[in-house]
């Protein structure tokens, strides 16, 4: 047989590009293994083909690859050969009940874990919603305070600006020269205001006492500590009293007494 | 390319080819994995010019690589190299499925013609390029280049260009093969090659 001529007759493409008949394909391969020199140039035209293929290729969308060998997975249960060997190779036959127990316990574990987090959270959380309460209450209290002492400035400032105000100094005794008092009286609003600033402070067991004199008649207005506000508000409100003739305080025993202690007199003021 | 970087080369491409083989005969996924890296872009290139339908390619590819991993005993080492095998098997896949129902259903919703290889697409540009090919062609043998102008220039089928031309199919084989014969003797190895796979679509 002319090897040339045989080449040349490109039926080595044909079978290549498998396009013969199957009589025609074991012709060829018989030939192939007669001729070392038409196996060579097989190789060669195999080659070239696979240059072309690769010259020519086309990539896939990315996400081929996956569903491929995903789409393999079924599959390998479905193989024939022997269940019971396992190939040194593939080792993919996993016991799945010691897997699946294996997969509870460290579940439970991972659980049980959690769970115990969980409750030391919710402890730390709770303290920590106790302190916030009790933060909250405290400026709430500080709050109604600022308040009140608000609302006690914005009186006397407008008691100041009232010109119905009556301001009535009293001025100390010989008992107490030094000291002074002062009293803010309004008969349009009715309101009457001690300012206990300049009074000396008391012994335990006395307590000052506020005096109207109405129609030559002291009247009780009631005791009073020397307590001074927090932002240094030193007005306390009194009972008011129609046409008062004067003022004055008196050092009395604790809770006051009926009539004043005219010797105990600290300060005195007409109106 | 020197020789010694092309024997590197094909030494390589060897114990490459031998070690998936090996893999796949193993049924061991490896083996697909190294498969895909190296063949799927060529293999996807051989469906495309079959299918017009980019998503029946997909389709097709998936079924290519399912095939192989399924038949993989039936690849004789004896008859061909691995991509021989590999490209065999895909084109007929593609083929069957150009011919299939569903292929047909989907050319009436895209709106193409199942029955053009999209490579015929290409026929109407490559016959503006290849020019010189042409030529070459025209000189052949009246009978040769009548076969290879509906072939390669238009893309039909053999059976097709039996169908067209009257004659039987079996004497359009018989003239196919005489004249790659004949091109043989005028072109490269590597251009024969480009001729051959525009014909076999």
């Amino acid at each position: 047989m002319d090897i040339n001529k045989y080449k040349e007759s490109g039926i080595l493409e044909l079978f290549v590009l498998g396009s013969l008949s199957p009589e025609e394909e074991q012709q060829v391969l018989q030939h192939l293994k007669q001729y070392p020199a038409l196996r060579a140039e097989l190789e060669k035209i195999e080659e070239a083909m696979e240059a072309y293929g690769q010259a020519n290729a086309i990539t896939p969308p990315p996400n081929m690859e996956a569903s491929i060998l995903q789409q393999l997975d079924p599959v390998e249960g479905q193989v024939p050969p022997k269940p019971e060997e396992s190939l040194p190779g593939s080792g993919r036959r996993i016991n799945f009940n010691v897997l699946l127990t294996g997969i509870a316990v460290a579940a439970s574990l991972a659980l049980l874990t959690w769970g115990i987090f969980q409750n030391t959270q919710l402890k730390q959380q709770n303290t920590q919603i106790q302190a916030l309460e009790d933060n909250i209450r405290e400026m709430e209290t500080a709050c109604a305070l600022e308040t009140q002492q608000k609302e006690k400035a914005e009186l006397l400032l407008a008691l100041y600006k009232d010109p119905q105000t009556r301001p009535i100094e009293l001025s100390g005794t010989d008992n107490a020269p030094e000291a002074i008092a002062g009293v803010l009286w309004n008969p349009n609003q009715q309101k009457t205001y001690l300012d206990i600033a300049n009074l000396p402070a008391v012994p335990s067991n006395k307590q000052y006492q506020l005096w109207a004199i109405v129609d030559g008649t002291p009247v009780d207005m009631g005791v009073f500590d020397l307590v001074i506000g927090t932002n240094g508000d030193t007005f306390i409100e009194v009972p008011f009293i129609e046409e008062p003739q004067a003022f004055a305080i008196t050092l009395e025993d604790q809770g006051g007494s009926q009539q004043p202690t005219l010797e105990e007199m600290v300060v005195y003021g007409a109106v | 390319m020197n020789v010694f970087m092309y024997m590197n080369q094909y030494q390589r491409k060897v114990s490459l080819e031998r070690e998936i083989i090996q893999l796949l005969r193993q049924r061991d996924k490896q083996g697909v994995t190294l498969l895909y890296q190296n063949y799927a872009g060529a293999l996807f290139g051989i469906i495309s010019r079959i299918i017009q339908s980019q998503e029946i390619a997909e389709e097709v590819l998936q079924d290519v690589f399912l095939k192989i991993w399924d038949n993989f005993d039936k690849y004789d080492a004896e008859k061909g190299r691995l991509y021989t095998w590999l490209s065999q098997l895909t084109r007929n896949l593609a083929l069957d499925k150009v011919r299939s129902a569903s292929y047909r259903k989907k050319a009436i919703t895209d709106g193409f013609d199942p029955a053009l290889s999209r490579s015929e697409q290409l026929a109407e540009s490559l016959y503006m390029e290849d020019s010189g090919l042409r030529k070459v062609v025209q000189s052949l043998d009246k009978n040769y280049s009548e076969l290879i102008d509906y072939a390669y220039f238009k893309g039909y089928a053999q059976s097709e260009i039996a169908k067209e031309l009257g004659i039987p199919l079996g004497t359009v084989k018989t003239r196919m093969r005489s004249a790659i014969k004949q091109l043989r003797r005028i072109l490269q190895h590597e251009l024969m090659i480009l001729v051959l796979m525009i014909l076999w679509c």
